[in-house]
């Protein structure tokens, strides 16, 4: 009942930037899908509905793409969950730096991953060459599940780390030395005492992996190479939608993906309120590596080497590739200088445009997700009951909504007057924003709940007028998690390709767009240039991620 | 400095709670004076609204004759220290209490000059580049009195400024808050909810019970007569009957009766309480035994005396046993010892009666 500063605010007004972008550019689109779903013919028919439910390839499709995000998911939390306890429970040098490292794939575009996989397990890749001298026969995983799934695991792995880790750090681990020294062996009191602290973060590190991998799209359309088995929702939502042959049919499943998506982010939502409340704020209990047994020592070492590895060479095969493809045998920066050097390839995407214009997506972009994203943090933050619970829902909806059905959606719904919007820079633009605004909303949010309410009352009666608390306080303590939140907004649009690829055209390509068609068109030069360009890309997202680790509060709650 | 005239104050929750009903008083410029009262009392919506953080649905509040009914929290010249302290996250301890001189537009040499003045003040000189999340609880506190008192507030308002602090500390901290402001010479109101508090730092005392204040005054005088039953509770008053009126006397069975004072005209249900302080534990068989007995349910040596814990009727209180030889045994009956001028007599009705003992 103290509380009233933020009582006496009328929060609603802030709420107006998100509903101007949500609006229009998702729930209208979406609900425009839907009907466009249900009436094929310009009237209500189940008809198409009852078409694809009939026809047993989408059911397999559905199926096959369920169960690569449940194995993908699977599969990271295995790997994540050792790694969790060393990061937890462990002290050793540049833990803080490796943490981060093993995070970096998360702000990689999914087409610079793919490659960057495809670079090290291909043809001639750095995989086969060990192989090779281990005098074993060379192996060809493109175009198989075991790819996509390295991938997947690859990209999410460090999700469960960092959820898990985050709780585990703050278990009291006398609870199980407790259960020790009253008989339990060390993996009962694992299981008695730790696992089921654990579970609610492991759950909700699992719902949020299973959402990612079963929306994979780039992921999946390179290193799937072509095999029509290995298509996601996603992929099937793109071939529809390009080849523009059934667009009910893929509406219809847009809509799937979305329930399936909605549904994995409310239990992701469910589980993590589980895993802060079961999280008893005490100080770290981590132990230096040299006090550590000897099974922790394998196990970090273990944990450290093979993550690390995984995690690195993916990315060094794509720079090594970058350097070495098309020259004869030494590195060179041929594959870069060329970029630069329109002539003679009129035909494709000057990579110089493409970059001008994902620099210019990706800034007023986050410029405008950190307006939005801002105003959407306070609504939140000051508002209370249905009002902040509906709220929290919209933030979570564009997170909801995979890339290609945004994507597919601006298609069925800006195509007549007066909302012909095809073709236009602006659809780009508005879902870029649309897909980049939760991360800043999420990263001011924290901050903004834990700065005490009163703080801006205490400047107030220190004689400071509205606009000046604002300024002088409110400001100040919001510019970290703020400018973190515009640089992942910058890193995500950087990135952005499901969207992007369905609403592009050739004048204002993006740069995943450029490495796609780089990638499609046959010739060394041409692979060179996809690798330069994705090898550019994976170096400014990951100094951005890098940015924003630094950028973070230590503690957020502990001002 | 400057006098304050709080007038009439209602404040509600919704439409049917009242938080703050009908609340009046003063503080004359230079005092202290402290708010007192148990949680949800209203004392803090009370605080909020001198404030000007809250508005009040009727009532005014003036400083220096002054309303301030349209007058906006900055504007008001009033220095808040907060419960939750809310110290400028980003700032170090200086500019912390800098920031309202920076709001003053005072010259930054002065500014400077102010600062170390009262960071001086606090003890914490060592401290000013400091950020505020390294510092203790208790040195955080007076970073916030620090930053209050920069600006030359003419009335400084604390909220709880020692709920934070444990209880050893509370005493020096007290004595420390009184030093530092009777230095400054302002003008004080301090909400708290330990009476010792009030008693250790404030020359007048505002009672208030849910939502009302029941009494204000002079400190001695208000701990001395409290004006109603809850406010004399407030105190540590303890009640020795709670009986009817009988023959001149107050009576209650199996306790006893005490004698009522010839001017006051009360019938009915009464209350008869009395300070802790006052009391002494004698044999029955005393003649200074007041009439008053009790069943000893346990002892707590104190010292060369013992502490009795004696049950009265229902009620439990604490009495001194200083009479020759060993305490008496769990079990076994005392009598009360009191001077008849320290009792206090409260009617069990609406209406409450002050003792008319002075």
């Amino acid at each position: 009942m103290n509380a009233s500063w933020t009582r006496r605010r009328t929060t609603w007004p802030w709420a107006i930037p998100a509903l101007a972008l949500l609006g229009p550019f998702l729930l209208w689109p979406l609900g425009a899908m839907v009907w466009r779903a249900v009436t094929p013919d310009g009237s209500f028919s189940l008809g198409p509905l009852g078409d694809v439910v009939g026809d047993g390839y989408y059911w397999r499709r559905l199926g096959f793409t369920a169960g690569q995000a449940a194995a993908s998911t699977a599969l990271s939390v295995l790997v994540g969950l050792p790694a969790a306890y060393v990061f937890a429970r462990l002290r050793f040098p540049l833990r803080g730096f490796l943490l981060a490292l093993l995070t970096v794939p998360f702000v990689l575009p999914t087409l610079v991953v793919a490659i960057a996989f495809q670079q090290l397990v291909g043809p001639g890749g750095w995989l086969n060459d060990v192989l090779e001298a281990m005098g074993l026969d060379p192996i060809r995983p493109l175009g198989t599940l075991g790819i996509i799934l390295a991938a997947h695991v690859f990209y999410n792995v460090s999700i469960v780390i960092r959820l898990v880790a985050a709780v585990w750090r703050n278990l009291d681990p006398r609870t199980e030395e407790a259960a020790r020294l009253l008989g339990a062996g060390p993996l009962a009191a694992f299981r008695a005492v730790t696992l089921p602290a654990l579970t609610p973060a492991i759950l909700s590190a699992a719902a949020l992996v299973f959402t990612f991998t079963f929306t994979s799209f780039g992921v999946v359309l390179i290193l799937g190479a072509g095999n029509p088995d290995l298509d996601t929702l996603e992929v099937v939502v793109y071939r529809l939608a390009t080849r523009l042959v059934d667009l009910p049919a893929a509406a219809l499943v847009s809509t799937i993906q979305i329930g399936a998506t909605i549904t994995a982010l409310t239990l992701y939502s469910y589980f993590q309120r589980g895993a802060t409340r079961s999280l008893t704020l005490r100080g770290e209990r981590s132990r230096r590596l040299r006090e550590a047994g000897w099974g922790q020592r394998l196990l970090a070492f273990l944990v450290v080497v093979a993550l690390g590895v995984f995690i690195v060479a993916p990315m060094a095969a794509l720079v090594h590739s970058a350097f070495t493809v098309g020259a004869s045998d030494v590195a060179t920066l041929e594959n870069f200088t060329s970029l630069f050097d329109d002539t003679g390839r009129q035909s494709f995407i000057p990579p110089l445009d493409a970059v001008r214009w994902s620099l210019t997506f990706a800034a007023g972009s986050a410029a405008l997700a950190t307006v939005v994203g801002l105003a959407s943090a306070r609504a939140i933050a000051y508002s209370r009951g249905a009002f902040g619970a509906l709220g929290d829902g919209l933030l979570m909806l564009p997170l909801t909504v995979p890339a290609v059905v945004l994507g597919f959606g601006y298609l069925v719904t800006f195509n007549r007057d007066p909302y012909d919007l095809r073709g236009s820079l602006w659809l780009v633009f508005a879902a870029h924003a649309l897909v980049a605004y939760p991360f800043v909303v999420r990263s001011v949010l924290s901050t903004l709940r834990a700065v005490d309410p009163r703080v801006p009352e205490a400047a107030r009666m220190l004689g400071a007028s509205s606009w000046t608390v604002w300024w002088s306080v409110e400001f100040p303590i919001l510019r970290r998690p703020l400018l973190a939140g515009a640089l992942f907004a910058f890193a995500v649009s950087l990135g952005e390709f499901g969207a992007t690829v369905l609403l592009q055209r050739r004048e204002f390509a993006t740069l995943p767009i450029a490495i796609f068609d780089a990638l499609s068109k046959p010739g060394e030069a041409n692979l060179g240039h996809a690798l330069a360009m994705s090898t550019l890309l994976m170096a400014v997202t990951a100094a951005a991620f890098l940015l924003i680790e630094r950028l973070r509060y230590r503690d957020t709650t502990g001002f | 400095m400057a006098s304050l005239v709080v007038e009439g104050l209602y404040r509600s929750f919704s439409d049917e709670v009242l938080a703050v009903e009908n609340v009046s008083f003063e503080v004359p410029d230079g005092h202290i004076a402290a708010l007192i009262g148990p949680s949800g009392a209203g004392k803090t919506s009370v605080l909020r609204m001198i404030a000007g953080l809250d508005e009040p649905n009727l009532g005014d509040v003036r400083l220096d004759g002054h309303s301030l009914r349209r007058v906006k929290p900055h504007r008001r010249g009033i220095g808040m220290m907060f419960q939750e302290l809310a110290l400028f996250p980003h700032m170090n301890v200086e500019d912390n209490v800098m920031f309202g001189l920076r709001m003053a537009k005072w010259p930054k040499p002065a500014r400077r000059e102010r600062a170390e003045e009262m960071l001086a003040l606090v003890g914490l000189t060592a401290f000013a580049t400091r950020r505020v999340d390294e510092l203790s609880g208790g040195e955080r506190q007076r970073v916030a009195l620090a930053r209050a008192l920069a600006p030359q507030p003419g009335l400084l308002l604390l909220d709880e400024p020692l709920g934070a602090i444990d209880e050893e500390r509370k005493r020096w901290l007290r004595n420390e808050l009184r030093a530092v402001l009777r230095s400054v010479q302002t003008t004080a109101l301090i909400v708290s909810h330990d009476i010792r508090d009030a008693v250790a730092i404030a020359d007048d005392v505002v009672v208030m019970d849910a939502g009302r204040v029941l009494q204000s005054g002079p400190l001695a005088t208000v701990v001395a007569y409290p004006i109603t039953a809850e406010a004399a509770a407030m105190f540590g008053y303890v009640t020795l009957i709670a009986g009817e009126v009988r023959e001149r006397g107050v009576f209650e069975q199996g306790v006893g009766s005490l004698p009522l004072p010839p001017e006051l005209r009360l019938t009915g249900r009464v209350r008869v309480m009395a300070h802790p302080s006052s009391l002494r534990a004698v044999p029955t068989s005393a003649g200074e035994s007041s009439g008053v007995t009790g069943l000893v349910s346990g002892t707590q040596p104190d010292g060369p005396t013992q502490l009795l814990k004696i049950m009265v009727g229902t009620r439990q209180l604490l009495a001194r046993w200083a009479w020759e030889g060993s305490a008496p045994s769990t079990g076994s009956q005392v009598a009360l010892a009191v001077r008849s001028d320290t009792l206090r007599f409260y009617a069990v009705s609406t209406q409450p009666v002050l003792s008319g003992a002075s």
